[in-house]
């Protein structure tokens, strides 16, 4: 057994539902619906509010959050590896004497990264006692404001002055221009996210030791369908509220120990496969490009990197219908690829963008769970509430929300 | 072997060692201060491939000497190193027997040479025995190899010739070693003395029974009677003090220079040069000779290497060979046969090479053909006598060489000396020539010149369409030493990434010091880096605290050399001057001048005085005088040109001299507050004298984004980032009327695209523009058209590579940059296509012909063949990656990049053996040690008063010195 909560261990990381963001999933485990016998349905409304933002950088340094993957962004680098015959092209052939001396074309831009609310509104059916479907529909509200672009360039040299009159002293009209209409500013955006669909399983092994009183073992899988909002390639900071309209297939276990009346304590693996999908999306044309100033767009065909969700917790039992869980929380995402489908560029280059790295994250979960186990037995329905809050701490080159959420059930 | 532990352990020491511009190397430990040996050094051998100096003991064993300085008889030194290795420890390995006397130990040394893996020796005391140390510079195991007593040329058929009197030459191959013997008890030259064919055995060195159908061990005759000297009767003489010999290792052909003078009949003359070659008769190395060009085609003493006519002397006093950048190969001499100037005579020669047409047949058949080697027909005739060979694999067609193929036969093929294809440097050198090293297309000359001058200088092959030698350039200085007085007896170039050796004296007999030049922000070394005592006195210090890195630095260098039309070309007035430029502020640096004898001398040293001017306000009413050196300008107009990044000087016939400034903000020129005037014309003298109070700097036009300003003739040229304007030199004293030449959409380019140079040279423009090189179009004149479609502009297709064009790089027959295409032979123009944003970079090569005298048409700018398939003319290099600047000597080729994405700044030397059908591998670069500060990265531009090569960067410049 301990062998196998090592290895469960080791496949370690976070639930997300943007690449590089923490929030968690709609069918995140933590929020698991409980399977009451009597009970054959399950209704849950869970509401999330974002109370702290900050990004960390890949060294772990906390930055402002349009910097968690570049501390400049270069506007120059951007300008090539675009097409021979392109503007952007020739205006970065003029800055030919000295075309990145680590300033000149720079920006450094700061911002806030917001998450002021979120929902998930789950429902689950119960077959019999161990068989389970649910379906998972998240609503999400993110936004990138107050972005302020502060120009590095000097105007010492003649590409100083060539790159300000030329490119910088009408940036954000520029980059639109010859970016395809690529918005440089403030994004906020609400809607949908991905639906999901699962089935689980669950079994209770009832022990008759001294501690471990009782086992669950869980397992679950299913289908995420891409109906929420896309990544907006038109908007620098846009995110999608979900798999960027892929398909998935989210799986994953847990096992459950109770000990005694005191504790549950617990793991859970939870993986999804995420189908790669191909659409229209901006790419890096050339290796010092910087993940905001993406001006070419192109055909492409991702695929997903490999993602694993790892929570280990406890749960100790302040009275019948208390429980207080504490949770850490570690998600991991593979590298994404990318597949240029276009002869005009080259995916060698393209996958060098940073935002296809992989990325983790680490949170602190900490619930307040009430349970009415002790309302009558032949009530109709019975509640489970809890409220929450999620700690992000020690990610690298991710965007992190804390928030604190409400989450209601009931089963009847 | 105790001390050989001891120089491992220096050598590891070495390493790691920082050099200082002219660096003087450390040599034997008795050594004064100020020198490097203890005793004097002339003998050397400069190994190029590796870049090793040997040098010899040149005066005789003192019997004081201790052993530290007796085991330096022979030394070397490699590239990179402070310390020479002593290579002739007490004791040696001798012809196989370890612990051995080492014959070397303490010995004045006569001849040094190189054969296989190390020097070849002869002693002076023991002129008749040769010495090879097989063990190279390794000294953890030192082997000395011997062979006593070699026979001179007498003797029976299959008997023995006698010791010679002497060994008075030596130069060695992979395979043999060639000793040129006097006769025993005579001299070189005459009957009985010749060419000793030596070659290597088990523990010892043996000589060869050289000629043909005699088993005897004896020298080939070479003397009097030698049928491949002489013209008519039997010569007169051979200097024996006079004779050289070179190796060639790609024709495989020994070259025997002699002094041979003519009998007195008109019919009679002489040869100065021999061809030698090694072939197996029988299974046995016999040493053969070929006349180098046939008696029967001689007329008169123009042509070089021999002449008719009584008492002709064939005085060619140094040879080597030359393969240059395409392929082709030619004989390099000092001398003539015209009893005039020939220690100051360096001329080239063309060659036959049938290599590559074995090569392409197969076979070896041009190791034993007797043209192989000899005087080509100098009548180019691409495709009959300069043919080119392709090897077809498969449905691949490359490049495998290039040669002349057709022997001199007739007084018409005859290379002569007034040829200025023949002419290295296009005239005498600038003193007597001491050494002589020939690199890729550049000849280098060290000479005997006047005090205080410059001391090394170098010229370069300028070629033509069909890669053949057409003219070279004048000789340009490369370094003068230290001391005034001294002379460079031997120099070694480095071709890796430039450097020189120099071996420094004042006469043959007082040369202790042996230098190596090297890349650095010189400080302290009392030229450029200021005095040897104070480096803030120095010409790169000065210019660093006038152009602060905090204001970008030096953003722009330029070289304008004494034959400058605006400058005085009397004797004792004359002057040369680079400007550096930077954020509003320039620099006129005085880099030369007249001396009291009226030679024409570099400043080196404190560039500092009193008398330097600053001025603030942009007006020149700040008093200077005779030991003015540097004039820094800010202020005025110049605040209004902002970042100055061009700079030129121009000559009006009557209105004087100008100096003309551009950059961000547009267009400055110095000249009159009130009527415009310029200095007098054609008459700046040294020290800035006279440019008068009234002068200061005025914004002319409307520009911005000036890249370029350009003077030929009585013109000046503008080029800014959209637009390229002619405005005529007499109206620069007052209002301009620019007439546009080209703007983006007159080339039918889009309106974002841009230009980044121009060359103009008489009525040819060649324009860098973002799409591509363009030029003037035929039978079209830049300097008279009014419109932009009148010049007819005409792309220059490049074959590969990047797009656009963003550096012209000029090379001509003279000092001035205008003169590519307006003097007779032409000129060349080194062709940079770099794209930022593919980060790419490719040079190409353009043969430009003469057209002074006449229209532009379809073959003024031809491409310069550097082929590697049969179906593509292709690039000189392809980097594969980007680069800002690429300048070439025509030995040393740099390409620098600026630093980018956290790199650092990028200097990286081409490898030297990059010529036509070889490929440039990017990991072949050599890189030039640049130092960390810089961000940018500008234009090389050699200083044409003392040679040092000067790179300005955003921190200060680094000069290879």
């Amino acid at each position: 057994m301990k062998k196998q909560v090592l290895f469960l261990l080791a496949l370690s990381v976070t639930s997300q539902i943007a690449a590089r963001t923490n929030l968690l999933r709609s069918y995140d485990i933590n929020f698991k619906h409980k399977n009451r016998k009597d009970y054959d349905k399950n209704l849950s409304l869970r509401s999330v509010f974002g109370f702290s933002q900050k990004a960390r950088n890949n060294d772990g340094d906390k930055v402002s959050s349009p910097q968690y993957l570049f501390a400049e962004q270069n506007a120059l680098a951007m300008l090539k590896g675009m097409g021979s015959n392109t503007e952007a092209t020739a205006i970065g052939q003029q800055i030919n004497v000295s075309d990145d001396d680590g300033v000149r074309g720079h920006y450094v831009v700061t911002g806030d990264f917001k998450t002021p609310v979120h929902f998930v509104i789950a429902g689950h059916y119960h077959i019999d006692n161990e068989w389970a479907i649910g379906i998972h529909m998240p609503f999400y509200h993110m936004k990138f404001d107050n972005i302020v672009w502060e120009n590095q360039t000097k105007s010492i040299t003649g590409d100083d002055v060539l790159t300000r009159e030329r490119l910088t002293d009408n940036f954000f009209s520029n980059v639109s221009k010859l970016g395809d209409n690529l918005n440089l500013q403030d994004w906020n955006q609400h809607g949908a996210g991905d639906f999901t669909f699962m089935v689980s399983w669950s079994r209770k092994f009832f022990q008759n030791r001294e501690w471990l009183k009782q086992v669950n073992i869980n397992a679950r899988g299913g289908a995420t369908l891409p109906i929420g909002v896309k990544k907006d390639e038109d908007k620098a900071f846009s995110l999608p509220f979900g798999n960027d309209g892929a398909y998935s297939i989210p799986f994953g276990a847990g096992l459950d120990l109770r000990f005694k009346k005191y504790a549950w304590v617990g793991i859970n693996v939870t993986f999804d496969n995420i189908f790669s999908h191909t659409k229209t999306r901006r790419i890096m044309t050339d290796a010092a490009q910087t993940n905001y100033l993406f001006l070419q767009k192109a055909n492409t065909r991702k695929e997903y990197g490999f993602v694993q969700m790892f929570n280990v917790y406890i749960e100790p039992q302040i009275s019948d219908v208390f429980s207080l869980r504490f949770t850490y929380a570690h998600s991991r995402t593979g590298d994404d690829k990318l597949f240029v489908l276009s002869e005009d560029y080259s995916s060698i280059i393209a996958n060098k963008a940073i935002a296809l790295e992989e990325s983790t994250t680490h949170d602190f979960i900490m619930q307040l769970n009430w349970d009415a186990v002790n309302l009558r037995p032949d009530a109709w329905f019975k509640p489970h509430g809890s409220i929450f809050a999620q700690i992000p701490f020690n990610a690298r080159g991710s965007l992190q929300a804390g928030s604190i959420g409400l989450s209601l059930s009931t089963s009847f | 072997m105790v001390w050989s532990k001891k120089y491992l352990l220096a050598l590891a020491l070495i390493g790691s060692a920082t050099l200082n511009a002219q660096t003087l190397l450390v040599g034997d430990t008795a050594a004064a201060t100020g020198d490097t040996f203890s005793f004097d050094v002339l003998q050397k051998y400069f190994h190029v491939n590796t870049s090793v100096l040997f040098v010899g003991r040149e005066d005789a064993t003192s019997g004081g000497d201790t052993d530290d300085v007796k085991k330096y008889a022979v030394s070397a030194i490699n590239p990179g190193a402070t310390h020479f290795i002593p290579l002739s420890p007490e004791k040696s390995w001798v012809n196989g027997t370890a612990n051995s006397n080492n014959p070397l130990y303490g010995e004045k040394i006569s001849l040094l040479s190189y054969s296989k893996s190390g020097p070849l020796v002869v002693r002076a005391d023991a002129p008749e025995h040769l010495y090879y140390l097989a063990s190279g510079t390794g000294i953890a195991t030192v082997s000395v190899l011997k062979v006593e007593n070699v026979k001179d040329a007498q003797g029976a058929t299959n008997a023995d010739g006698s010791t010679t009197a002497g060994i008075v030459k030596i130069v060695g191959t992979s395979n043999y070693s060639f000793a040129a013997v006097k006769k025993n008890g005579g001299d070189f030259g005459v009957s009985g003395a010749g060419i000793a064919l030596v070659k290597e055995i088990t523990n010892g060195l043996e000589q060869v029974a050289a000629v043909t159908g005699d088993t005897g061990v004896k020298a080939l005759p070479l003397n009097l009677s030698s049928s491949e000297l002489l013209i008519g009767s039997d010569l007169v003489s051979i200097d024996a003090s006079i004779l050289d010999m070179h190796w060639d290792g790609i024709l495989q052909r020994l070259y025997i220079c002699v002094k041979a003078t003519g009998d007195t009949d008109s019919a009679d003359g002489a040869r100065g040069v021999v061809v030698a070659y090694v072939e197996g008769v029988g299974g046995v190395p016999k040493l053969k000779f070929s006349a180098f060009a046939p008696a029967a085609a001689f007329s008169g003493t123009t042509y070089i290497v021999g002449g008719k006519g009584s008492s002709t002397v064939a005085d060619i006093e140094k040879v080597r060979t030359m393969h240059t950048s395409t392929g082709v190969s030619y004989l390099v001499t000092l001398g003539n046969s015209a009893s005039s100037a020939a220690t100051t005579t360096v001329s080239v020669l063309p060659l036959v090479n049938k290599k590559p047409a074995s090569k392409f047949a197969g076979d070896v058949a041009y190791l034993t053909d007797t043209a192989q080697g000899t005087l080509a027909s100098k009548t180019v005739s691409a495709g009959t006598n300069l043919k080119e060979y392709f090897k077809v694999i498969g449905e691949i067609s490359t490049f495998i060489g290039r040669g002349f193929q057709v022997a001199a036969s007739a007084t018409a093929h005859l290379t002569a000396q007034t040829d200025v294809a023949a002419q290295v440097g296009g005239a005498a050198a600038p003193g007597t020539v001491l050494d002589m090293q020939v690199q890729k297309d550049v000849v280098y000359i060290s000479v005997n010149g006047s005090n205080d001058e410059a001391q090394v200088f170098s010229s370069q092959a300028l070629l033509d369409v069909d890669g053949a030698i057409k003219g070279w350039t004048p000789w340009r200085p490369v370094m003068r030493p230290l001391t005034s007085a001294d002379r460079a007896y031997g120099m070694g170039y480095q071709p890796s990434v430039g450097r020189m050796f120099t071996m420094e004296g004042g006469s043959s007999s007082t040369v202790k010091k042996v230098k190596t030049s090297t890349w650095l922000k010189p400080s302290s070394n009392g030229h450029l880096g200021g005095t040897t005592s104070d480096g803030s006195l120095g010409f790169e210090a000065l210019i660093s605290a006038a152009l602060t890195k905090e204001n970008g630095g030096i953003q722009g260098l330029f070289d304008f050399p004494r034959q400058t039309t605006a400058f005085s070309q009397t004797a004792g007035e004359r002057l040369s001057v680079m400007i550096a430029t930077g954020y509003k502020k320039i620099m006129l640096i005085e880099t030369g001048q007249d001396d009291g004898s009226n030679n024409f001398t570099p400043n080196i040293g404190s560039f500092f005085h009193a008398d330097n001017v600053a001025i603030t306000d942009g007006v020149f009413d700040t008093a200077r005088t005779a030991n003015t050196k540097t004039i820094t300008i800010s202020g005025g107009a110049l605040d209004t040109v902002g970042a100055i990044s061009t700079a030129t000087v121009i000559n009006e016939t009557s209105n004087g001299g100008y100096i003309v400034v551009g950059g961000v903000g547009g267009v400055a020129i110095l000249r009159a507050t009130s009527g415009g005037l310029g200095w007098a014309s054609g008459d700046l003298q040294k020290a800035f004298e006279n440019i008068s109070d009234d002068k200061s700097f005025i914004a002319i036009g409307s520009y911005t984004h000036v890249r370029k300003v350009i003077a030929d003739g009585q013109f000046l040229y503008v080029l800014t980032d959209k637009t390229f304007d002619r405005i005529p030199a007499d109206e620069l004293n007052g209002t301009i009327t620019p007439i546009v030449l080209a703007t983006p959409t007159d080339l039918g380019l889009q309106t974002f695209d841009s230009f980044s140079d121009v060359l103009v040279s008489s009525k040819l423009a060649l324009l860098a523009t973002s799409k591509g090189l363009y030029r003037t179009g035929n039978t079209k004149n830049i300097t008279t058209e009014t419109t932009a479609a009148n010049v007819d502009w005409t792309v220059v297709t490049l074959t590969e590579g990047p797009t656009p064009v963003t550096r012209l790089v000029p090379v001509g027959t003279t000092n001035l940059e205008v003169d590519f295409a307006q003097q007779t032979g032409g000129g060349m123009v080194y062709v940079l296509a770099s794209s930022v944003g593919e980060q790419l970079s490719s040079v190409y090569r353009l043969a430009i012909r003469d057209i002074s005298s006449s229209a532009i048409g379809a073959t003024t700018v031809e491409f310069i063949p550097d082929d590697i398939l049969s179906t593509v003319v292709g690039p000189h290099a392809h980097f594969g990656a980007y680069k800002n600047y690429f300048i070439t000597d025509g030995s040393l080729s740099i390409a620098t990049r600026s630093s980018y994405n956290t790199a650092a700044v990028l200097a990286h030397a081409l490898p030297s053996g990059l010529t036509a059908g070889s490929v440039l591998s990017p990991k072949s670069l050599v890189t030039i040690p640049l130092f960390a500060e810089q961000l940018e990265i500008g234009k090389l531009v050699p200083s044409s008063a003392l040679g040092s090569k000067i790179i300005p960067t955003s921190d200060g410049l680094l000069i290879l010195e």
